[in-house]
């Protein structure tokens, strides 16, 4: 693997835990009573554009040089179902990613006054920050289970 | 000179570090929630006290996490493969830190009684901290998960004897 590509990769995984930590912040600040509405949006621009980074990077990094350098040597292995479930599962489930950092920004950034008022929606707009934590979370774990079925 | 630096050194330098924090803090946290909660009320300064013990348990599981995974880059560019990411203790490892991620959240949205979930964090980072060093274990990934469980129910039933008998010398 070339050195940009190593890079593409670290900044791949550094932009996932990067952005799963601004959406834990935010979420673990959101449900307070006193929550800064303002401060709460700048957080979730940053998991957006995290996310953002992270995705364009890794989609980069599959086009390029997982179909051709990874995935023959997951398929010729004993770990073909890596590959069948675990990557196919990835790719797919890693694409609404930024659309819920998006959708849980623009709802912060838009509607202050109303989430202020609105326990509701507060909590609704919580519910969403950890489903969207949670497909990061299970990303990460589905990219340590790939990165584990590549041997020498 | 970028290029030059050891970072598999550092790496394993910072995992340590992480781990230390993390397992300080989530010692300290107890203690003090302990000797604190023993009249039944937190005051201003003892909540400070365990808002910063919260604060450096969070910085102990970043630092942990980051180095974490740049271990795995680095195992994953040499090609380790299944024998190291599916061994056992590895994957033991992760399950547990996943158990210490979904608590911690499940005690903040207070979904899970309080007690309960600290001392699943607590056996959490002692598990992850003995994990880590003992590397010759050989044990059965649901054995280790076994033991784990099991120290969960030794550590919280101790805690809630150290509880009574503080609250008694009161």
């Amino acid at each position: 693997m070339s050195g940009f590509l190593v890079t593409i990769l670290v900044l791949h995984i550094f932009g996932g835990l990067v952005g799963m930590i601004f959406l834990t912040s935010y979420m673990l600040s959101l449900l307070k009573e006193d929550a800064d509405l303002k401060k709460l949006s700048r957080i979730s621009f940053y998991a957006l554009l995290a996310f953002l980074g992270s995705w364009i990077l890794g989609g980069y990094y599959y086009l390029t040089y997982y179909g051709k350098a990874v995935k023959p040597i997951i398929t010729k292995g004993d770990f073909v179902w890596v590959h069948k479930i675990v990557m196919e599962t990835k790719e797919h489930v890693f694409l609404f990613l930024p659309f819920l950092a998006l959708s849980v920004f623009l709802v912060t950034f838009l509607l202050p006054g109303i989430m202020s008022k609105d326990k509701n929606l507060k909590t609704s707009v919580a519910f969403l920050a950890f489903i969207a934590q949670s497909i990061a979370l299970l990303v990460a774990v589905f990219g340590i289970i790939i990165s584990g079925a590549v041997g020498k | 000179m970028f290029l030059m630096i050891d970072w598999g050194l550092l790496l394993r330098i910072l995992h340590i570090v992480g781990t230390a924090i993390g397992v300080g803090a989530a010692t300290m946290l107890e203690v003090f929630s302990i000797y604190f909660g023993r009249d039944g009320k937190v005051d201003l300064m003892e909540h400070e006290v365990l808002r910063i013990c919260v604060t450096m348990l969070r910085i102990g599981l970043v630092i942990l996490a980051f180095s974490g995974f740049g271990l795995l880059v680095m195992w994953r560019l040499r090609l380790l493969g299944p024998d190291t990411f599916f061994a056992p203790r590895f994957m033991a490892k992760i399950t547990i830190l996943l158990i210490l991620l979904s608590v911690a959240m499940l005690v903040n949205f207070r979904l899970i009684n309080f007690k309960l979930g600290s001392a699943i964090s607590t056996t959490s980072w002692y598990a992850a901290l003995i994990l880590g060093m003992w590397r010759k274990m050989e044990a059965s990934y649901f054995l280790i998960m076994f033991v784990y469980l099991v120290f969960i129910g030794i550590v919280y039933f101790s805690l809630e004897y150290i509880r009574k008998i503080v609250a008694r010398r009161q």
